[in-house]
């Protein structure tokens, strides 16, 4: 499998890529297929959409290597494609683009904080999330899943920076009360 | 005393709380992490909930280590097969960015690091560069002729004169001005500046020029011949 080392050598992929260079697509579709596909894995449930998802922003970034201008980083650009072309896919799917979950959104805040295991955590996080607002879920996916600071999130998200941090907190809080939520109907 | 700790300031400890995530997996700016560690030291919340940050990325960590890095059902080598001969022509040009720089007007499209026309651009230095550097080292001749060109000689310097050190700017232009004279060039090393006076009144003035105190030294510049 073709690793790319960094921000620099996807870039040099970029650059071969827009010349045409289909093996240099390769490779940057093997870097990036495991990280996409995880990312809009957390918002589309169906691996099929998942694949035309990933493969839609693939495509994308085939056919428009050239307009990469290094105004950010190569994940920044490539992740902001797959977050419009999931919301879209969710759209056009018969996935629901929100849960439940979304309706409570701004009331966590209030909720008393509640302290886990670490156990308890790794069981029941990945099904917590699922039940939050898409925006949310995908703040937060980025931040624990894929590491990105909260500058290239709002890119990727097009929204302002302290909308991002807000997203955040409320997110957290939100899953903090869904995974006492899981504890409490669990005994 | 249930050992709860009173918070004074309500925004600073809000503001910490929503960049915790960020501090926990060191992607804040070290002006913001000087902020959240001085916030921590006096906040127990705060420390508690960094707690459930670490773990909540040692969870992260741990699921795509377990699930392979790959959802369940999704197979990349299947996925490239079907994408690759769909990969039709490719779009030149366009301002294509995650955020903003997708609408950009054009002027501020122009302005970016544009490869459609950055090399033109390049190009155009290396023109006017090497226009430049060819004036430069252009032979001398050519520039001296300027001076001659169109004034005639009568419009070189027909007078050489060298003021005493100590002459002030001020007395040296009236000098100057009393004689209608005016410089061509100078000073030279030798202190002397090559003036220019009405022909007809050459010698009035040179001989007005040496009366001066503070001439040291006036001469005519075509060894005394006058035409």
């Amino acid at each position: 499998m073709a690793l790319v080392a960094s921000d620099n050598d996807e870039v040099y992929l970029l650059g071969r890529i827009a010349a045409g260079d289909k093996l240099a697509f390769e490779a940057l579709y093997r870097a990036y297929f495991p990280r996409l596909s995880r990312f809009v894995g957390r918002m589309a449930r169906s691996a099929p959409l998942i694949e035309e998802v990933v493969n839609d922003t693939m495509l994308v970034v085939w056919q428009k290597a050239a307009s990469f201008d290094g105004s950010c980083k190569p994940s920044t650009w490539i992740f902001a494609i797959a977050y419009r072309k999931t919301l879209k896919g969710l759209r056009a799917s018969d996935e629901p683009v929100e849960s439940d979950a979304a309706l409570y959104e701004d009331e966590a805040g209030n909720q008393p904080e509640q302290a886990f295991s670490r156990q308890q955590l790794q069981h029941t996080v990945a099904m917590a999330l699922e039940r939050l607002p898409v925006a949310q879920r995908a703040v937060m996916v980025l931040t624990y899943y894929h590491d990105m600071a909260y500058g290239d999130i709002a890119d990727i998200v097009e929204c302002p920076l302290n909308t991002v941090k807000t997203r955040m907190f409320h997110a957290r809080h939100r899953l903090k009360d869904l995974l006492w939520n899981e504890r409490e109907s669990s005994r | 005393m249930s050992g709860r700790v009173f918070r004074i300031d309500i925004p600073a400890h809000q503001a910490v709380q929503e960049l915790l995530p960020w501090y926990a997996s060191g992607q804040l700016a070290p002006d913001e992490v000087r902020r959240v560690h001085e916030h921590l030291r006096g906040c127990a919340q705060c420390r508690e909930d960094l707690e459930w940050e670490h773990d909540m990325y040692a969870d992260a960590a741990k699921s795509i280590a377990e699930a392979d890095a790959l959802p369940e059902g999704v197979d990349m080598e299947a996925s490239l097969a079907r994408l690759l001969p769909m990969l039709g022509p490719q779009e030149r040009g366009d301002a294509l960015a995650p955020s903003t720089t997708a609408r950009l007007p054009w002027w501020r499209t122009a302005a970016a690091n544009q490869p459609s026309w950055l090399g033109w651009a390049v190009a155009a230095q290396w023109v006017l560069i090497v226009g430049l550097v060819g004036l430069l080292v252009r032979p001398a001749d050519e520039a001296d002729a300027y001076h001659v060109l169109g004034s005639g000689v009568a419009a070189g310097g027909n007078l050489v004169v060298v003021f005493q050190p100590n002459t002030s700017e001020r007395e040296l232009r009236h000098i100057l001005q009393a004689q209608n004279a005016r410089v061509v060039d100078g000073p030279t090393v030798t202190d002397a500046y090559l003036i220019n006076v009405p022909a007809a009144n050459r010698e009035q003035a040179l001989r007005a020029l040496r009366t001066e105190a503070a001439v040291k030294l006036a001469e005519p510049l075509d060894a005394g011949g006058t035409p």
